[in-house]
């Protein structure tokens, strides 16, 4: 009666538990707190340069890029733009790279050239004349230069045609922006043509099939009417967002059924009846319950990956409920294992709890606090606590090749696989790519390939970087001083535009601009010039002294011609410089894409900021290990003697270096998900070791929960190898071949068989 | 009174053209010196047009009303009927500047970008490419050509039809002998005057060099 009494007492407390956590579950509003798209990993704006870059990455996502060969390109994109203009989907729409008329940009440079272009000019000459001083003043000098760069110029076969331009134009600002339009993107190339979404196709999943399907209609109407077009190419983030949902959820669908599929028929299999595994996964679904009830309760915000990465716990969990349902008549003995090696993984996951990134926070009090759930609901869930006749396996499951291996044999084997593991290890090298996570799409790909290579030519070597400020010429500034610091060169338009500070210098020599001014004459005459041909040049001059003599007046001028400047720029290209309604404007430029990004500027492109953060991640996850993997070994040395804790540590130590060596040897890389993988797989061959140990230290034979666990982990994980997904592979490849090498080491550790 | 004559003579001249079997630039070549021997521009043109690559070495004058001293340069030009012309200037960068059917552009390590070319000054620098290619018919679209003769020597001057769509561009001059091209002379509104002499000329086969496709587009 007392038994049945309390065994209703641990059902209800199992059942209040569960309700608990089903009613706190409820009352998440899982729209609001669950994250889903890698762009919501990235850093919440914290001011306004962070609102700014998350608006532009946000504008570069809705983006969509046409480009094709054809016979009439003009009239053929002009038509596609007014069609495109017509969808519903579509805000915006444009031909070339959204710069306009490149020759209009120019000309615009050039009207605003004594402000915009004249300051940067007068600090360089500046600078060159500091550098090498000359006997003469600088205004002589300066007017000297002048006229022999002008000289040169002349000389020139390039100047062609240009001499009238260089007359109005002495200084030679006018080359500046031709430079720069030659830098452009599209300005070299044949037309292509932009679209802007109205809806971010990141966010808006569900309309991403009906916007594809509204575009490929467009674009085939548009193509039977203009049979000239051929080998149309067109990219964007839609297409990718589209084709990886779509492929994703059949990929994880399969892997999913094929995995499940299996664990029921080898687990089933090995336990007599596949009905008998439901008692397993019920503290597994107690476990991710809790787990995911705790960090909905930590945290205001949870991202998936976290409980992707969290994905240990259910690997883990069920491990606990197959040692206590296969426990063979040693409850006890089982009990203390479980303990040992629950409390110590719990423990290890708790450490990355102390992580400064959320996400990782998050996954540690997934796991934490799921495992927590899954043993206290391995403890109350009656039917894993029940003695029932010992379960045994087919001697054929047993491996009894090794059994009869002499003990010399048994360590080179170990010693051997470890030092390949290690040779791999350092073969291989970290690879930090957000793609991991992606399927490849090798169509798509080549599709991107194609408009990049139509628009901006090679874009692989390069990343974009922005600086915002209160100001277009504040932004340039920050970049300016940025790229200093690290010795980056700084291109395109930001290398043009003046800084306040270069205004402010110039204001200060404006009684040097007019001794310059009256230099200049003279020195035209001396170098063959004919300096009344340059007359409405110097009169320029002399007109725009009066507004270089006030600071503030020029700062206004400067940054209202870059404000005219910025609209220029629209669609693709619309992230290079602009200004919100405020006063926050932006720059960019591109920088070797190998080069860090120094602060204050930061990536634009959202997967050059991902594979950082990925970097960061994993190098914290990595030391976060190390240092639990360590504290969990260490504290265990309180448990077992100094032989059964070298045992304990050696499995899955041996297992670790086994798998990410071989293949990190294999691939030549190792990415997050090997890590990840390799952290779950500690605590998975872990527990075998623990269980091992420990029954071998009281003398029980090999518990056979070991076996049936590992080969229910090893078809589970084995199976998602196989995925085309890099990251998911890598997690099933590298947990399916540690459990393997754990096996093997504990069946090298077994004792010795004699024949007789 | 003028002009009626010099139509009804160009037409005169046509007939004749069209009634032998002449190309019909010859035939405008005809009537714009008619006290050439017979055959002599046809001759002229004939071989002019036939040419299917050049290499010369020329010598450009560059006079401006900007600079007593005028530019000299000087370099290779090639020309081929099918890429367009070439001009490689042995400056200390090893300018080549391409002119074809694509527009002017100038070559910088293998890679062509577009020069910026006001649009008044583009017209003097496509002249060059009509200059060897020599299309008559197309010429005499666009300018007013007048012919000379002395000997086997020749000189074509080319004057815009109208000045609006040549902006600056006022008077071409071309001098050779028989199939050579010798100087070009190009004067430009507001006393702007470039002459390019070329000598050491090579044609056809003999012309291309090994690096040939590497000096154009």
């Amino acid at each position: 009666m007392k038994a049945i009494v309390r065994a209703g007492m641990r059902t209800g407390l199992l059942l209040l538990a569960v309700a608990l956590c089903g009613f706190s579950l409820s009352q998440v509003e899982w729209g609001d707190r669950l994250e889903e798209s890698v762009t919501d990993l990235l850093p919440s704006p914290g001011g306004a340069a962070d609102a700014v870059l998350a608006e532009r990455r946000e504008a570069e996502g809705r983006l969509l890029l046409f480009v094709w060969e054809g016979t009439d390109a003009e009239a053929e994109a002009e038509d596609l733009v007014e069609r495109l203009e017509g969808s519903v989907f579509i805000a915006e729409a444009g031909t070339g790279y959204g710069i306009g008329d490149p020759e209009s940009l120019a000309a615009d440079f050039f009207a605003n050239r004594h402000v915009l272009l004249l300051p940067r000019w007068w600090k360089e000459h500046r600078n060159a004349f500091q550098e090498a001083p000359s006997d003469v003043d600088f205004s002589r000098w300066l007017a000297e230069e002048t006229v022999a760069r002008l000289g040169a110029f002349f000389e020139a076969p390039e100047s062609f045609g240009q001499e009238a331009i260089a007359a109005t134009d002495p200084l030679l600002l006018f080359l500046r922006p031709i430079a720069l339009r030659e830098e452009l993107p599209g300005s070299q190339r044949g037309l292509s043509v932009w679209a802007s979404l109205r809806a971010d196709p990141i966010r808006a999943v569900a309309s991403q099939a009906a916007v594809i399907s509204e575009l490929e209609q467009i674009l085939a109407e548009w193509e039977r009417d203009w049979p000239s077009v051929e080998g149309i190419h067109w990219s964007g983030a839609l297409r990718f967002a589209e084709a990886s949902r779509r492929e994703m959820q059949k990929e994880v669908t399969w892997l999913n059924i094929l995995s499940l599929g299996l664990v029921l028929v080898v687990g089933g299999g090995l336990l007599g009846s596949p009905l008998r595994l439901v008692h397993l996964l019920i503290p597994v679904a107690i476990g991710l319950l809790s787990g995911l009830t705790l960090v909905t309760l930590v945290f205001p915000q949870v991202h998936l990956l976290a409980l992707v990465l969290g994905s240990v716990l259910a690997g883990v969990a069920i491990d606990y409920g197959t040692h206590l349902y296969l426990q063979n008549g040693k409850r006890v003995l089982v009990w203390r294992a479980l303990l040992l090696s629950a409390s110590s993984t719990i423990g290890g996951y708790l450490i990355l709890t102390f992580s400064s990134l959320e996400v990782i926070a998050q996954a540690g009090v997934f796991v934490a606090g799921g495992l927590t759930g899954a043993l206290v609901a391995c403890a109350l869930y009656a039917p894993l606590n029940r003695d029932r006749p010992p379960v045994r396996l087919s001697s054929r499951l047993v491996a009894p090749w090794f059994s009869r291996l002499p003990v010399g044999g048994r360590i080179s084997i170990a010693v051997l696989a470890v030092l390949l593991g290690m040779v791999g290890l350092v073969c291989s090298s970290w690879q930090d790519d957000v793609r991991h996570l992606d399927l490849r799409h090798a169509e798509l790909e080549e599709a991107l390939e194609a408009v990049l290579g139509a628009t901006v030519g090679e874009g692989n070597g390069w990343q974009s970087v922005i600086a915002v400020g209160p100001g277009i010429l504040e932004a340039a500034s920050q970049m300016a001083q940025a790229s200093h610091q690290a010795s980056l060169e700084t291109r395109g338009i930001a290398a043009l535009l003046p800084t306040p500070e270069m205004l402010r210098e110039f204001s200060a020599d404006a009684d040097e601009w007019l001794a310059f001014i009256d230099r200049l004459p003279d020195a035209l005459a001396n170098e063959a010039f004919v300096p009344e041909a340059f007359a409405d040049a110097l009169r320029d001059f002399e007109e725009f002294h009066p507004l270089l003599a006030q600071p503030a007046a020029l700062q206004e001028q400067a940054e209202q011609a870059a404000e005219e400047l910025a609209a220029h720029f629209r669609g693709p290209s619309s992230s290079v410089i602009g200004k919100r309604l405020g006063d926050d404007a932006w720059l960019s430029m591109l920088i070797p894409a190998d080069e860090t990004v120094p602060a204050p500027l930061q990536a634009l492109d959202v997967r050059t900021e991902l594979n950082r953060l990925l970097q960061v991640w994993r190098e914290e996850i990595q030391w976060l290990a190390i240092v639990g993997i360590v504290v969990v070994l260490l504290v265990l040395r309180v448990f077992f003697g100094w032989r059964n804790w070298a045992r304990v540590c050696a499995v899955p130590l041996g297992s670790l270096v086994c798998a990410l060596g071989f293949w990190g040897g294999v691939t030549g890389e190792l990415q997050l998900f090997h890590l990840v993988a390799a952290l779950l797989g500690f605590c998975v061959t872990f527990d075998y070791a623990v269980f091992f140990v420990s029954s071998a230290a009281a003398r029980v034979e090999y518990p056979v929960s070991i076996r049936v666990s590992a080969m229910t982990t090893f078809v589970a994980f084995g199976v998602l190898a196989f995925s085309r997904i890099p990251a998911v592979s890598a997690l099933g490849g590298t947990v399916a071949l540690m459990v393997v090498t754990a096996i093997v080491a504990l069946e090298l550790m077994r004792p010795v068989e004699t024949s007789s | 009174m003028g002009a009626l004559v010099s139509t009804i003579a160009r037409s005169a001249g046509l007939i004749v053209a069209i009634s032998f079997g002449l190309p019909v630039g010859a035939a405008e070549l005809l009537v714009i010196d008619p006290d050439a021997p017979a055959g002599f521009w046809t001759e002229v043109q004939g071989s002019l047009a036939g040419t299917e690559a050049v290499r010369a070495e020329f010598q450009e004058r560059r006079e401006n009303p900007f600079r007593r001293r005028p530019a000299m340069l000087g370099g290779t030009i090639r020309f081929d009927r099918e890429r367009g012309l070439s001009l490689h200037y042995d400056t200390v960068f090893g300018s080549i500047i391409v002119i074809d059917a694509a527009g002017i552009a100038r070559k910088v390590d293998g890679e062509s970008r577009a020069l910026p070319i006001p649009e008044s000054e583009r017209a003097a620098q496509e002249v060059l490419l009509d200059a060897f290619q020599m299309d008559f018919a197309s010429l005499s679209t666009r300018f007013e050509i007048a012919g000379e003769h002395d000997q086997s020597r020749w000189l074509l001057r080319l004057t815009p039809r109208e000045t609006r769509p040549m902006g600056r561009l006022r008077r071409v001059t071309l001098e050779g002998t028989g199939r050579v091209l010798e100087r070009l002379t190009i004067e430009q509104e507001g006393n702007n005057r470039i002459r390019i002499s070329l000598d050491q000329h090579q044609f056809d086969e003999e012309a291309r060099d090994a690096e040939w496709g590497t000096w154009f587009r």
